[in-house]
């Protein structure tokens, strides 16, 4: 595949660039700010860097198939970083038409490197590695992988394949790929049959210290006697499974799923071994997040869903409770902010509404994806995420008793959540 | 980077040497350790960290990302002792390489975990026995003395 190139060929003379915001912020690591400018702008891999792939030990793309993932090459599904964390590397970018140019990966010196504008950036440790149960079959035939998906020291389970606040035109939240590709793939099943999850589970877990933690996720399902019983029911029903495969009050699980009132927390918590609960508020700013996330607005609104977090943090306990954020999707065209810096005064004081509950932000960095509402849009500057990276870190260390909820063990997505290491 | 020699290897890698760690957190408040895990491998110096919370682990990470040196002191059981200033080079923290790690430490200690495998590559190594450096001073700065340790004996 060819290199893709940016719409606007004059984007870097518009925003400061990865080195001018290196310079801005001595106090924060040019690696780390790399990585999060890696996830702004994509990346694209050479020949030579596709032949480090070792289809034998690597984890590709090829490999899995969720809804977000927009590339069916054959690339990594991650990068490793010199200093121990991972970085999902291949998920939603935009391949053909991207605002900016992406960065290159290359090989030099036999060696696995970050490149742009032909300069040499950062030496890469290598590439995830894939799973023992990757190249095993379930009872039916199918692969393993099929039912349950690995990062390097995780176990995902997507319960649901698609969101039911796409049911009303209109209503998906706009940055969101998932239940579009689900459609424009002709999907039509949407949970898989959870003996299936199981028998993978049961066997990814004989790989001794491969994964430290299960996550369950999975679109919003909002059927059921009360709003979202459904799903509830269904996440119940995968964590008692998950019960019966460990010893001990508490497995580490985190669940991200649709805001759940306190009856339904409680029973999450009383039934099953959930050690910890994540509900994406998604825009940290009432008025965008009914523009952007109007289902869920609908439904059960801003308000009330900060207040069910709040609840979940008296069920849980503090630390055991964080949140995902889409951030710089406030800045989107059409409705969001137009200048950055009223962006982040905004963002940051919700921000510390939020996080002085001792709720982690687990900040996804927006781009704009193929297939979403909002993919011809345009991302914030790097100096927009770096700089309020920097204010989620200063008040996390300030609020978060727990540095590890949603960091690059667990996930890989949420770079601001790096800064916790330290 | 400074070369590790076959005997201070040997001694690196002697179970029974004590081996230390120093490191700073990124305010420069210093923390030590005895990582008694520490061994050669080629030219790096590598541990295991046992703990996801330590303190050194953070060290290290901020270390690593701001290029900021460690030390290391090695006391052989014969009492020599070497200090090596070191920088992090990489953190292992999953994979194949991590996982035969971890096996083989669940086999000295089944209820043990692993958090990471780091990395050091020796830039300055400096022998430090006592005697070694008491000769060193002497010779280099023949001032350093108290006078009493000049005055003749008297003869009887």
């Amino acid at each position: 595949m060819e290199k893709p190139k940016a719409r606007d060929p004059q984007w870097r003379e518009k925003e400061p660039s990865y080195k001018e915001v290196v310079a801005r912020y001595p106090d924060l690591p040019a690696t780390w700010i790399l990585k999060a400018d890696l996830q702004r702008r994509g990346l694209y891999y050479t020949e030579a860097a596709t032949r480090k792939i070792d289809p034998a030990i690597h984890a590709t793309n090829s490999d899995v198939a969720t809804g977000f993932r927009e590339n069916r090459d054959y690339v990594p599904e991650g990068l490793i970083w010199k200093d121990g964390s991972y970085l999902i590397a291949n998920f939603d970018f935009d391949q053909k038409q991207p605002a900016r140019d992406p960065y290159t990966i290359d090989v030099v010196n036999d060696r696995i490197v970050v490149v742009d504008e032909d300069e040499v950036l950062e030496e890469i440790e290598g590439f995830w590695e894939k799973p023992d149960f990757y190249d095993k079959k379930a009872s039916n035939g199918e692969p393993l992988r099929k039912y349950v998906q690995a990062r390097p020291q995780r176990l995902d389970i997507s319960m649901n394949h698609y969101c039911h606040f796409w049911d009303e035109p209109g209503e998906g939240c706009k940055y969101c790929p998932l239940s579009p590709s689900y459609l424009a793939a002709g999907k039509k099943e949407e949970r898989y049959d959870f003996r299936y999850v199981k028998e993978a589970l049961t066997e990814a877990v004989k790989q001794k210290g491969r994964f430290s933690a299960i996550m369950l996720t999975g679109g919003s399902q909002l059927s059921g006697s009360e709003l979202l019983d459904d799903e509830l029911e269904g996440y119940l029903a995968l964590l008692k499974i998950i019960g019966e495969i460990f010893d001990g009050d508490r497995v580490p699980t985190q669940l991200i799923s649709s805001a759940f009132n306190e009856r339904q927390l409680e029973r999450l918590k009383n039934e099953t071994k959930l050690l910890t609960y994540t509900t994406d508020i998604e825009v940290l700013n009432k008025e965008k997040f009914e523009w952007i996330c109007p289902g869920k607005a609908r439904h059960i609104g801003y308000d009330e869903w900060k207040r069910r977090l709040f609840a979940a943090v008296d069920i849980f306990g503090k630390g055991n409770v964080s949140s995902g954020v889409v951030l710089g999707v406030e800045l989107a065209e059409g409705k969001g902010f137009t200048d950055e810096d009223e962006a982040f005064r905004a963002v940051t004081e919700e921000a510390e509404s939020i996080i002085s509950h001792g709720i982690a932000l687990a900040a996804n960095i927006w781009r704009p994806a193929p297939k979403s509402i909002l993919q011809n849009g345009k991302a914030a500057s790097l100096d927009y995420f770096v700089r309020t990276y920097r204010e989620f870190d200063r008040l996390q260390h300030k609020y978060c008793p727990n540095p590890y909820t949603d960091d690059f063990r667990r996930c890989g997505a949420h770079v601001g959540l790096d800064l916790m290491r330290v | 980077m400074a070369e590790i020699s076959r005997e201070l290897a040997d001694i690196i890698n002697d179970k029974e040497s004590l081996k230390v760690i120093a490191t700073t957190d990124a305010q420069g408040n210093p923390h030590v350790v005895f990582k008694g895990t520490l061994h050669t491998e080629g030219q790096d110096l590598v541990f295991y960290d046992l703990l996801q919370s330590s303190q050194v682990n953070k060290n290290l990470v901020s270390s690593i990302w701001f290029g900021r040196k460690v030390a290391i002191n090695i006391l052989a059981k014969d009492k020599r002792s070497f200090l090596i200033t070191a920088k992090p080079r990489r953190s292992v923290t999953a994979g194949r390489v991590f996982e035969e790690v971890y096996a083989s430490l669940k086999d000295r200690n089944p209820d043990g975990d692993l958090n990471a495998i780091w990395y050091l590559e020796p830039e300055h190594i400096e022998e430090k026995t006592f005697a070694v450096r008491r000769a060193e001073e002497e010779a280099a700065f023949p001032i350093l003395k108290h006078l009493d340790r000049l005055v003749k004996e008297e003869r009887s």
